[in-house]
């Protein structure tokens, strides 16, 4: 599974026809409701071969033959257009927007009555009402919002997750027939 | 009974007097005295606070007054509870150890008998020092941790003369190490750890009888006591507020008047605690601590 970019793609290590653009690793991050990925641009399959291991137990090789993802443009006909994207990119897990309930974390003083021994003036010994306070970290208010929720339960593979959202990406800045899957 | 309260200028300084907690301490002597009037009082205090409590004319609400030698090379300031174990260590009969901040509203004479009693048992999460930290394999006799919770000291009954001694040396040689090792970076973490989980440690490891004022266990961190209760102690959950007070970390929230708390409020509480005793003219003292105490 990877990405090429039809027509001819200037990059910082030379000009290639091949672009081979790799997501290499896809993480789910379900503590801040994401998924982060690596999109690698390589100039050929050759390369992108060439930077990875074949089977476990292999010696990673001397040297990965990635291109830096910056200062690139595309030609294709008449089509020129300057090509950019992130060696980290975010992914929000961000489900369907809807009405729900927010909860607003503090510490909070809570209190209660209770049943202390006192004294009066006299030095009689009664029994009063005060209160005892202690803090808690809870629920402080709620208020109804529209969001979009984090949807942790997403089903299916990450990784082709990760390349249709890398794909809507790159969609910004070339036309989608110059994107292909390979 | 012997009944004893042990106060350690820490610091050296001046500034250690505060008014609030030389009136807690007197309050927590008075109703001591108004409730157990068979029992003798003593009080140990260092050099410099013998002289600054004689301005407030209130030693004799002790039946002795004695000093306090306490040589051991421990940081003070951190480990502050250091004096109180060294008086644990040379107890000579069973004895009772209040803190100048515990306050008692009845007669406990019926739970002083055979087995140790002290005021409630502390959850140990958040506040106590991690089990894991590597700094405790630095205790030539190492703590355990069979178990988790903590003994709150701020009453303590010790029946046994030889437990108190072994008790009490143990609390002090752990202080020593602790300073020996961190010196400044030793913090009031290991005086809890070494002090009032030692305690719990050794009563259950050695299978001794003990007992909690408290039924219910307190929370350190959200300063209550929660719903959990230890099956050891006398009083409920209703009935712990009326029968003692230990003012324990509210007294910083009394000090600041943060919201719950009112300074003067709690003073005058503790000035008719006083009073109710007969045994000082509240005028009087309210007068000698204004003149004689600079920080409230």
């Amino acid at each position: 599974m990877a990405i090429r970019l039809k027509g001819t793609l200037n990059t910082l290590t030379g000009a290639t026809e091949e672009s081979y653009i790799r997501i290499e690793y896809a993480q789910y991050r379900p503590f801040d409701g994401t998924i982060a990925y690596n999109p690698i641009l390589y100039k050929n399959t050759l390369s992108a071969d060439m930077s990875k291991i074949q089977y476990y137990g292999q010696e990673l090789p001397q040297e990965k033959f990635l291109s830096p993802a910056v200062s690139m443009s595309l030609e294709s006909g008449s089509l020129e257009v300057d090509v950019a994207f992130d060696d980290i990119i975010i992914l929000p897990l961000s489900g369907a927007a809807q009405e729900i309930t927010i909860n607003h974390y503090a510490n909070t003083l809570h209190s209660m009555s209770v049943e202390i021994t006192d004294f009066d003036e006299d030095g009689n010994e009664v029994v009063t009402n005060d209160f005892t306070y202690w803090n808690e970290y809870g629920i402080a208010s709620q208020s109804l919002e529209t969001r979009n929720p984090i949807e942790l339960s997403r089903t299916g593979s990450l990784l082709e997750q990760c390349y249709d959202h890398f794909k809507g990406i790159l969609k910004e800045q070339v036309p989608v027939e110059n994107i292909l899957d390979i | 009974m012997q009944v004893k309260w042990v106060y350690e200028n820490v610091t050296g300084f001046d500034s250690f007097y505060s008014r609030f907690n030389l009136t807690l301490l007197i309050t927590s002597v008075c109703l001591w005295r108004k409730y157990h009037p068979d029992h003798k009082l003593t009080l140990y205090v260092d050099r410099l606070t013998f002289v600054k409590l004689s301005y407030l004319d209130i030693m004799y609400l002790w039946d002795e007054v004695k000093p306090l030698i306490y040589n051991e090379k421990i940081n003070r300031e951190k480990l502050w509870a250091g004096c109180k174990s060294k008086i644990v260590s040379q107890a000579d009969g069973p004895f009772v150890i209040v803190d100048h901040d515990f306050l008692i509203f009845t007669n406990i004479d019926k739970f002083l008998k055979d087995e140790v009693l002290y005021t409630y048992d502390e959850s140990t999460e958040e506040t106590y020092v991690d089990k894991n930290e590597t700094i405790l394999d630095i205790l030539s006799e190492p703590i355990k941790f069979s178990q988790d919770l903590a003994a709150n000291v701020s009453l303590l009954y010790l029946p046994d003369k030889s437990f108190a001694t072994e008790y009490g040396n143990r609390v002090l040689k752990n202080h020593i190490e602790f300073t020996q090792a961190l010196g400044r970076d030793v913090h009031s973490g290991f005086l809890t750890l070494s002090e009032q989980f030692l305690l719990k440690e050794m009563l259950v490891e050695n299978k001794i009888k003990h007992k909690t004022l408290s039924n219910n266990i307190f929370c350190n961190s959200k300063v209550k006591y929660l719903d959990e209760t230890n099956n050891i102690g006398i009083w409920n959950s209703k009935e712990i507020f009326r029968y003692y007070k230990h003012y324990g970390i509210e007294k910083r929230n009394v000090l600041d008047n943060i919201k719950g708390y009112n300074y003067d409020d709690t003073v005058n509480y503790l000035y008719r605690c006083i009073n109710s005793t007969k045994l000082i003219n509240i005028d009087y003292l309210h007068n000698k601590l204004i003149n004689s105490i600079e920080y409230r």
